[in-house]
């Protein structure tokens, strides 16, 4: 079977292979760990989903593997005679291959620990992965983790405390077991992966004001604070307020959202917020565009993928529509439906949540509105609406009654003049507006 | 103010209580520090770790001006005046108990004098100096720390029988004093007296000085003591105790059978008990163990969940630096901190000349569990530093894990054992090594050396001693 680059956790699509930690030959038992990659988050050790032998290596090191690619051939039928070669007397003739790099022993306490027991023998057994593992043990209330029986120095023991780990479940990675900080994080992210609770995370106490409830923060979670904290702090935002009469649009979308319907589509007014920000994007190509501070340059995108957030419950994520451009209504209808179920249910693939050059955020569907966006980087520009409402209008002398929507494009000042901007945005109102006109060319 | 509401009261202003307030007063809590002495400070500062260790450090000045004939320096017999010694102590005393009241006063902690006793979970009433008054709290720590426990056997209602309390006061200087209690307070004190000139003789009923210390660690001690003290009695009790006009006449028993003797002054050093009483506990859902500690949680939350206890009231080992620490963790939690007191070492030191110091594991609780260890120690006569001292008596070891060299405990015997033991709870607390413990450079020529050339006998020889290699 081929061994794929597993789903490591929230935000690493895949890395560059630092080292092959087994050969071709080589009798690999579950957990232990086959290469480790560098992704922009880590360096991280890929484990063997089984035991087996590994047929043949299908990355070198210094290949970009993303998730999903095949790894290594694994041959998993010896089962059970690869279970018996794990116990410790017999581990190190299992290992064939002396570990490459010497400064790596150092770092791994199950290393020295054989060495120590057959100092004769030349042969080491490869690393445990720097990974934590779960131990057999039953899970203890983390109050019986006192005394020197596990090696973590009390701030290791804090940060556990915070993160409501019980540190007899996590394998230190250094010298001695000693456990790091960070391998109090890995263990974190890998209990999100594994959908696992941290029961001993979410912990209730009382304060002068009131009972309190701690609980750990889920990864995907903590990608989005960092993200935004990024997004905030770098980008000097522009927000550019413009209210659109949509009358005319939602007359339009009840007059078609039956043809629609009759096609299994459902017309929504994001997709054709769609249409219009893709028609005032390629009036404006500086809001489709990125900004390449190192490099001093400015980077146009001829493609126009919009990214559409999601309210899911594990929180805001963001699908792409590709090539908006190419597609037309009925096509993005289809698409937007099947994205958005597709991400509730956290079954997106990887590249469908790569590639914006744009982002709509649409509240309409919670009611509320306006608000103010935040730019995703790299791009430059975000488009935020909320619920149209009735409001009078004052037009040929009399109030009327017209659908007004309030919008807010969000763009980044450094790259984009507020002239421009707000010609941007100008132009996306009047395509909301007088959506035909647009496609008659006006 | 008399009805107003604290965020927490804490009853008792020995190290842990006072520890416990400022942090809560820190943390923003509106807090209140009762004791019924007028003197903050406690146990610790009152009538424990510094009356003993300001009495003791006397005693070293004498015992050194001794030694000092061995380089060819003589003194006369020294002159006490115990006045001016006592009034030294309490200068001493006066000096950090102002200190802690200061403190107190800069971070607007309330400090009330008063006997507290808990009318429920959330009352306190107060008697003594002040007008009696209630007092409400939404949290309350309880650090009224223990006392001197006497058997009913030894209890005489005679001025010369003493406890440490009474001893540090020092009345005057026995010619003869019995110490009844081979542990650690029996140990100074009597360390303290036989400097002064009294003739001591100490009594304990198991087969060693400083039980719970291992035997290679108490061995040094044990035989500077006694070269010191007139008698070391092991394995004998004292049946009882009878007061007569020319001295107090104990009696001993042990494997020989019964004999009497008599002495001008004996001190009770048995142990100590858990101050419980008269809390009005009874109004509250707090229990207390078999032994009379209050039950707490590692937050320090009794079984009662607004109250908290801390210190020598919830058990052993009874030393001022567990009560601060736990007193710290109470603060923590009633403010909302997740905290816990999960110290993986408590460091304990017995101030006897020479010092015995440990921490962590000893090398009897591994043996006694099973665990497997590998002990190293380096006797201090390959010391340098040691022997330009004059005490190559002494012993350092370390409890390492068999298979990774990870410092499971350390134990010293030796002038300055206290001062260098701290090292061996940072290596225990960041879960060093041996190796670790060896390759960082110590200074020369000092006696922490010792804790490096006895780390680097892990995994090799250290240089100052010859391990020949076992096959
Ligand atoms: C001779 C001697 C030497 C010692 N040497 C050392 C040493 O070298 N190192 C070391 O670490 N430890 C030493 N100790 C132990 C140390 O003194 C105690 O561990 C420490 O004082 C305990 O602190 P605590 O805060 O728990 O209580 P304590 O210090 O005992 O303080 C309790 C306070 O509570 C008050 N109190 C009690 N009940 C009430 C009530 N109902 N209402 C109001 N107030 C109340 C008492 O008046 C007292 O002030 C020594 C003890 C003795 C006796």
């Amino acid at each position: 079977m081929n061994v794929e680059l597993p789903f490591l956790a929230e935000g690493i699509e895949g890395g560059d292979v630092v080292q092959l930690l087994v050969r071709e030959g080589e009798q690999v038992r579950e957990g232990q760990s086959l290469i480790e990659l560098e992704t922009d988050k880590a360096t991280v050790p890929v484990p063997a989903p089984a035991a087996g032998t590994v047929v043949r290596l299908l990355v070198r090191p210094g290949d970009h593997v993303t998730v999903g690619q095949a790894l290594i051939d694994l041959d998993g039928s010896e089962d059970e005679p690869q279970k018996a070669k794990t116990f410790p007397s017999e581990r190190s003739t299992a290992a064939p291959a002396p570990n490459p790099d010497p400064r790596e022993k150092a770092g791994h306490a199950e290393v020295m620990e054989h060495q120590e027991h057959e100092p004769t023998h030349p042969m080491t057994p490869l690393p445990e992965p720097a990974q934590p593992a779960v131990e057999p043990k039953p899970r203890t209330a983390p109050t019986s983790s006192a005394g020197p029986g596990i090696p973590a120095p009390p701030s290791v023991r804090r940060l556990a405390r915070e993160l409501g780990v019980d540190l007899s479940q996590v394998k230190g990675s250094e010298a001695g077991g000693r456990i790091t900080a960070d391998d109090v994080k890995v263990f974190v992210r890998e209990r999100t992966k594994r959908g696992a609770s941290p029961s001993a995370g979410s912990s209730t106490y009382s304060t002068p004001y009131g009972s309190e409830r701690r609980a750990s923060l889920p990864s995907i979670r903590r990608k989005i604070a960092s993200n935004m904290t990024q997004a905030w702090t770098t980008i000097p935002h522009v927000h550019q307020f413009q209210d659109a009469d949509i009358t005319d649009l939602m007359a339009l979308h009840k007059r078609y959202a039956p043809e629609f319907k009759k096609k299994g589509a459902t017309l929504t007014l994001s997709s054709l917020f769609l249409k219009a920000i893709v028609h005032a994007l390629k009036l404006y190509p500086q809001l489709n565009a990125t900004l390449d501070l190192t490099n001093g340059e400015v980077i146009y995108k001829d493609y126009y993928n919009i990214g559409v957030a999601v309210d899911t419950p594990d929180g805001l994520i963001v699908p792409v529509v590709h090539h908006v451009d190419q597609k037309d209504l009925l096509q993005i209808s289809l698409e937007l439906a099947d994205l958005a179920e597709r991400t509730r249910k956290r079954a997106i693939k990887l590249e469908e949540l790569q590639g914006a050059t744009f982002t709509l955020s649409n509240m309409g569907g919670i009611g509320a509105g306006p608000f103010l966006p935040i730019i995703n980087p790299p791009q430059v520009g975000i488009l935020g609406v909320g619920k149209a409402r009735m409001t009078p209008v004052y037009r040929d002398g009399q109030f009327v009654p017209r659908r007004v929507l309030q919008l807010c494009v969000a763009y980044d000042h450094r790259l984009i003049d507020g002239a421009i901007g707000a010609r941007f945005t100008n132009e996306l109102v009047k395509v909301l507006e007088d959506f035909q006109g647009m496609f008659l060319g006006l | 103010m008399a009805e107003s509401r604290y965020d927490v009261a804490v009853i008792g202003a020995g190290p842990g209580g006072y520890t416990a307030a400022f942090h809560a007063a820190d943390l923003g809590l509106r807090t209140a520090l009762i004791d019924e002495d007028p003197q903050l400070g406690g146990t610790c500062l009152l009538r424990g770790c510094i009356p003993s260790k300001a009495l003791l450090h006397a005693a070293r000045l004498i015992t050194e001006a001794e030694e000092a004939a061995a380089w060819g320096i003589q003194f006369d017999k020294p002159r006490i005046d115990l006045t001016v010694f006592r009034d030294r102590v309490q200068t001493i005393i006066g000096k950090l108990t102002k200190g802690v009241r200061t403190l107190a006063g800069s971070r607007k902690v309330d400090v009330i004098q008063g006997r507290a006793m808990l009318k429920d979970a959330t009352t306190l009433r107060l008697s003594g100096s002040d007008t009696p008054r209630e007092l409400s709290f939404a949290h309350a720590i309880f650090a009224t720390g223990s006392q001197p426990l006497t058997p009913a056997s030894l209890k005489l209602d005679d001025p010369r029988v003493m406890d440490s309390t009474s001893a540090l006061q020092l009345t005057d200087i026995p010619a003869r004093l019995l110490v009844i209690g081979g542990g650690y307070i029996g140990l100074e004190l009597g360390t303290v007296y036989q400097a002064l000139g009294s003739a001591v003789t100490v009594v304990e009923a198991m087969p060693r000085l400083l039980n719970s210390v291992d035997a290679d660690l108490v061995r040094p001690l044990h035989q500077c003591l006694q070269r010191r003290f007139k008698a070391i009695r092991l394995n004998t009790t004292v049946e009882r105790l009878e007061a007569r006009e020319e001295g107090l006449v104990a009696t001993f028993t042990d494997s020989q059978g019964a004999s009497t003797e008599t002495f001008d002054r004996v001190l009770v050093a048995v142990g100590r008990s858990p101050s419980t009483g008269r809390l009005g506990l009874e109004h509250t859902q707090i229990t207390v163990t078999s032994k009379g500690f209050i039950h707490v949680d590692r937050q320090m939350r009794t079984t009662e969940p607004t109250i908290f206890a801390i210190g020598d009231v919830v058990g052993e080992p009874m030393l001022a630096h567990k009560a601060t620490h736990e007193g710290l963790v109470a603060a923590q939690v009633i403010a909302g901190r997740q905290t816990v007191f999960d110290a993986a070492a408590i460091p304990a030191v017995v101030f006897t000349d020479p010092e015995i110091a440990w921490c962590g594991l000893t090398e009897e609780t591994a043996k006694a569990s099973g665990q497997v260890v590998k002990v190293a120690r380096f006797p201090w006569a390959a010391s340098g530093r040691a022997t330009t001292l004059g005490r190559t008596e002494g012993l350092t070891k370390l409890i390492l894990d068999a298979e990774s060299g990870r410092v499971l405990g350390m134990g010293l015997c030796g002038v300055g054992a206290g001062e260098l033991i701290a090292e061996g709870v940072l290596a225990i607390e960041m879960g060093a090594l041996a190796e670790d413990v060896a390759a960082s450079i110590h200074p020369h020529p000092t006696l922490s050396e010792t804790v490096m050339e006895t780390a680097e006998s892990f995994s090799g020889s250290p240089t100052h001693l010859f391990v020949p290699k076992r096959s």
